[in-house]
């Protein structure tokens, strides 16, 4: 059995000329001819040092990205085996952490379209289009949950997929915006204007709850 | 209720789903059968990867950790509310068990659960309201920690079920349970997917029902608002 991620990473920093990069992984190792080498002279991190660095990084983005707690363990250890696969492949290793989340974005892109095809659900679009209901909390899940933390999620669920993801990133996760921009793919002014979106978005979201009288 | 604001709910989000101390542990455990212990050697810049490792879809944990698998995950939820409840990890009391990945060996449950006031294991007989503790511990652990990687299997699955708009799927699930663990660790989990399965259904008098049984089984149980909220259901 092979394991095959596919994922093109544009990278943009403040509007400077677009890379592409295609990582190919296959089981065998077998490398793609169109993966750019490494730069020689930057420093290599450890696999492990890697691991220990983005654990919680990985794992609070694959849970705020809609996987639930039952499976978010697998996609994980899938992230990771992925990163451990192509780490030597890695271009900019100060860009390790966009590289990351590009990972984690593909990995659970995958894992949301395969539970749609266990659904029936119609197939998925590419990522960033899934739905709010991938963000529901199971009883499992609510039965833990803080009421600041069903609440954030309730108005997470208001934003649609792409300007969601912006906004998980820059405000829950804390990234700068050359770094999101670069890890989704998009140009740094897309990624600005969808962040103001989605905090005006929020913040409309959480007026109309507390107008409701929920609060 | 203190006084919430986008900002507080912002801050509230930053340090939520995090892993515990277990979970990584785990993971750990689990990378490194998976990829070999080389791997994560520290300093180690790669470590080979064996090209026979097998490569691991969603059921890594089942095969891994012997069935037991990721479906035990919301056993760990449910002993560990810390992940998610209003306090941080860090300052909070320790949790029974922390892991999202369960044990290779099962641990024994002990008959108190150690975490705060959110704590959802209760070994209870319904009956009883306020969930006593077991007199034996020894054996209630050792039948706790037999059964719950079954009943989270099931009440994972009638999760899954009811979100993916099968409610009635997820009651013949949430029945099984019944069935099969009338008093398991997680029948008061049972009990509020219950409740929030028929309300998808439209089965207003029977949630409503289910919901009188669980506040009398459960009184202090934090799914009562919840299940409440979620059929619209006001407080009695």
């Amino acid at each position: 059995m092979s394991l095959r991620v596919d994922f093109v990473t544009d990278c943009a920093h403040a509007g400077t000329a677009l890379t592409k990069m295609t990582l190919l992984v296959t089981g065998d190792s077998e490398s793609d001819s169109r993966t750019v080498p490494r730069d020689s002279a930057t420093p290599l991190p450890s696999f492990r040092a890697v691991y220990d660095e983005y654990l919680d990084f990985v794992w609070s983005c694959t849970r705020r990205l809609g996987v639930p707690i039952d499976a978010v363990a697998d996609v994980v250890q899938e992230v990771f085996v992925v990163v451990h696969t192509r780490l030597d492949t890695l271009r900019q290793p100060a860009s390790l952490r966009s590289w990351v989340y590009g990972v984690v974005r593909r990995t659970v892109s995958t894992y949301h379209r395969r539970q749609r095809a266990k659904t029936g659900r119609e197939s998925a679009e590419p990522f960033g289009d899934h739905d709010a209901s991938d963000l529901q909390p199971s009883p499992l899940e609510l039965a833990v949950m803080s009421d600041e933390i069903q609440l954030l999620w309730r108005l997470l669920g208001a934003l649609d997929a792409r300007k969601r993801e912006v906004f998980i990133m820059a405000e829950l996760e804390e990234m700068t915006m050359p770094d999101i921009a670069e890890a989704i793919g998009i140009p740094l002014n897309t990624a600005y204007s969808r962040l103001r979106a989605a905090r005006q978005e929020f913040h409309d979201a959480f007026t109309r709850h507390s107008e409701e009288g929920r609060l | 209720m203190r006084e919430l604001s986008p900002d507080a709910l912002i801050r509230a989000g930053r340090t939520a789903f995090r892993p515990e101390a277990a979970d990584r542990e785990r993971m750990l455990q689990s990378l490194t059968r998976t990829l070999g212990e080389s791997a994560l050697l520290d300093g180690s810049p790669h470590g080979g990867l064996a090209k026979s490792a097998p490569t691991p879809r969603f059921s890594v944990g089942a095969k891994l950790l012997g069935g037991v698998g990721a479906l035990a995950v919301g056993a760990a939820l449910v002993v560990a509310p810390h992940l998610w409840t209003k306090t941080t990890p860090a300052s909070g009391p320790a949790p029974v068990t922390s892991s999202i990945l369960p044990a290779a060996q099962p641990e024994p449950l002990p008959g108190a659960p150690s975490v705060g006031e959110q704590t959802s294991v209760k070994p209870a007989t319904p009956s009883v309201p306020d969930a006593p503790r077991p007199s034996t511990r020894s054996s209630i652990a050792r039948s706790s920690s037999d059964s719950l990687p079954e009943e989270v299997s099931l009440v994972s699955r009638a999760e899954q079920q009811l979100y993916a708009g099968h409610a009635e799927d997820a009651l013949k699930t949430l029945g099984e349970h019944e069935r099969r663990f009338p008093n398991g660790a997680l029948a008061e989990q049972r009990m509020a997917a219950r409740v929030q399965s028929l309300c998808t259904l439209g089965r207003t008098v029977d949630a409503r029902a289910d919901l009188t049984r669980l506040a009398r089984a459960y009184p202090r149980s934090p799914q009562l608002d919840r299940a409440r909220r979620f059929c619209g259901i006001d407080t009695p």
